[in-house]
């Protein structure tokens, strides 16, 4: 099980250190020097700072969005709920790559080629509803009297959505933030569509434009590859990290 | 003046579920109220439309003389007990006591004077740093008891507070809460299905039964003047039974029914004279007494005996009862006659 996960993944990591790419062959001949090609002679640093931001943003604004609607979703009568959550549903069933060509018009038309939210705007809408389901069915799980208690207690509805609610979705939150960062951290179709300057672009559409006409720099796009892995990886430790220490703060709290 | 007053309320839920209807009611300040009922009979939605969870369709809530439906439940100024606890399980006990505190902005020395003191009352003391998940039923109850309670609240709900814990505790508890009422002098209001609950805490019982108040008054009142058949039936353990009066020898007109409670008759192993003959069906002893139920012809009635009772199933008994202490009821409408 573990061998078929990781195993791509190995053999990628073992390519960027050959020259040529050859993920197997000869042993020996390991060298970083794919890593100092991709960032040297290409624009690499810029790109995944880009994509940081990108992402970042993009989970900030997707949760922030989310779970203030997935609050009055689980927790608010409210006529036709279902229709909302089934229609918010049906707009992440849209092929990206028939609204891609729509949506590039768009996006010229608003000027915002190259920019930051002309990438964050259109993720943000397809992050959305994958962090609404989720956010709505952890909000759903914590009890009614949980926030019955919060109001009795003095809270407004929006003071006992971020006192109580919220805290206790915490593994929620942090869930639908780690998928919502790597959905918007690997997205290819509209990163290469929107993009054209070689700074705006994020990793994927880096990648992808990095094979020139007659030549597959293929340990190059392995090396870049590993590197844009890499924090996927460390934000996921990151937050587990983070939901852990949040669920026990209050008992080492002097 | 009156700190609870319902005004021909209704409440209809969408889609016409009519759980509440006719409700006119005055809970007096300082009072230990308990609603009683069956599940299904609308106390629970009585409790919300006071906390202010629900708005009654028609008719009106005052909370100490103020019209209070459009208010919602932070400006009721209200304190509550869950059935659930529903304790704030990423706040320790100190900070979960402290909570409606906090939010009411009190001053910081003010606070913790205050949470103190209130754990010390409850016993709390040694788990102020634990977090919910790390206590145990009582103590939980304990912490929803100590929030409620720390901010003097002048009404104080109670959901069912107790049915989620054992029989000795619940017990305790019972005790607990009637001596912080009286300590307190605060108006609660209490809900639960368990009609002993209501026996032992309350001023005044108010039962209900589908949306509607069936009697209210003292427990003893309503116990021994029960004004329908279901009061008479839902008070009491082991409940009352109703038969003919024509098997017992009491003469009555038609169509009524008479209820006798368990306790009224008692179990004889010796025929005597003026008594009614019976079968032995089944033999409960609790310890302090027994429990038997008897079948008279074609009816069944529950007895009294002492504790050590020889007699088995299929056994002849005769049965005792002074025919003063019997409830008659009219069989169609179930009123009391």
């Amino acid at each position: 099980m573990v061998v078929f996960c990781l195993g791509p993944f190995l053999s990628l990591a073992f390519a960027s250190l050959r020259p040529g790419g050859a993920p197997f062959g000869a042993p020996g001949e390991y060298s970083f020097d794919q890593y100092t090609a991709v960032f040297e002679t290409r624009p690499f640093a810029r790109v995944l700072l880009r994509s940081f931001v990108v992402a970042s943003l993009t989970t900030v604004a997707a949760v922030a969005l989310a779970a203030s609607a997935a609050f009055v979703l689980a927790k608010m009568e409210l006529r036709g709920r279902r229709a909302l959550l089934a229609l918010s549903l049906g707009v992440s069933m849209f092929p990206p790559i028939a609204i891609a060509s729509p949506l590039f018009l768009v996006i010229r038309a608003l000027g915002w080629r190259d920019t930051v939210q002309g990438l964050v705007v259109p993720y943000t809408t397809f992050a959305l509803p994958l962090a609404l389901w989720i956010l709505t069915s952890f909000f759903r799980e914590i009890p009614d009297d949980l926030y019955r208690a919060a109001r009795i207690d003095g809270c407004s509805p929006f003071g006992a959505f971020r006192r109580v609610v919220l805290p206790v979705a915490a593994p929620g939150i942090a869930t639908s933030a780690i998928l919502v960062f790597i959905f918007a951290w690997n997205e290819l179709l509209f990163a290469l569509t929107f993009t054209s300057a070689p700074e705006a672009r994020t990793v994927p559409a880096a990648i992808a434009l990095f094979a020139a006409e007659h030549r597959e720099p293929w340990g190059e796009i392995a090396a870049a590859s590993t590197v844009a892995t890499l924090p996927l990886v460390a934000i996921t430790l990151l937050f587990q990290r983070r939901i852990v220490r949040g669920l026990t703060a209050g008992a080492i709290k002097g | 003046m009156a700190a609870i007053e319902f005004e021909s309320v209704e409440k209809v839920y969408r889609g016409g579920v009519r759980v509440l209807s006719g409700i006119d009611l005055s809970i007096e300040r300082g009072e230990l109220v308990t609603i009683v009922g069956p599940s299904g009979c609308g106390k629970s939605t009585l409790l919300s439309l006071i906390a202010g969870f629900e708005q009654p369709t028609a008719g009106h809530v005052k909370i100490d003389g103020t019209v209070v439906d459009d208010q919602p439940p932070q400006a009721r100024g209200l304190a509550m007990v869950f059935q659930s606890y529903a304790l704030y399980p990423h706040l320790d006990v100190y900070e979960n006591i402290a909570f409606p505190l906090r939010i009411g902005r009190t001053a910081k020395d003010e606070i913790d004077r205050r949470v103190r003191e209130t754990a010390e009352r409850l016993g709390l003391a040694p788990l102020l740093r634990r977090r919910p998940a790390e206590l145990s039923g009582g103590q939980r109850q304990r912490v929803a008891l100590a929030r409620a309670l720390v901010r003097k609240p002048s009404i104080c709900l109670f959901d069912e507070p107790l049915s989620n814990l054992d029989a000795a505790l619940r017990h305790e508890m019972r005790a607990e809460i009637k001596r912080l009422h009286e300590d307190l002098g605060a108006t609660f209001v209490y809900v639960t299905h368990d009609q002993a609950e209501a026996m032992t805490l309350s001023d005044r019982i108010i039962v209900l039964n589908a949306g509607s108040i069936e009697q209210q008054g003292p427990p003893m009142d309503v116990y021994e003047r029960p004004v329908t058949k279901f009061v008479a039936a839902f008070l009491g353990s082991p409940s009352i039974r109703f038969v003919r009066p024509g098997a017992l020898g009491i003469s009555a007109g038609s169509g009524v029914i008479v209820g006798l409670r368990p306790e009224d008759v008692a179990v004889e192993s010796e025929a005597s004279n003026g008594a009614v003959e019976a079968v032995v069906t089944v033999v409960e002893p609790v310890g302090s007494e027994t429990w038997v139920t008897c079948a008279v012809g074609d009816e069944t009635l529950v007895g009294r005996a002492p504790p050590r009772f020889a007699q088995k199933r299929g056994d002849r008994v005769s049965l005792r009862f002074d025919p003063a202490r019997a409830h008659h009821f009219d069989e169609k409408t179930g009123r009391r006659l």
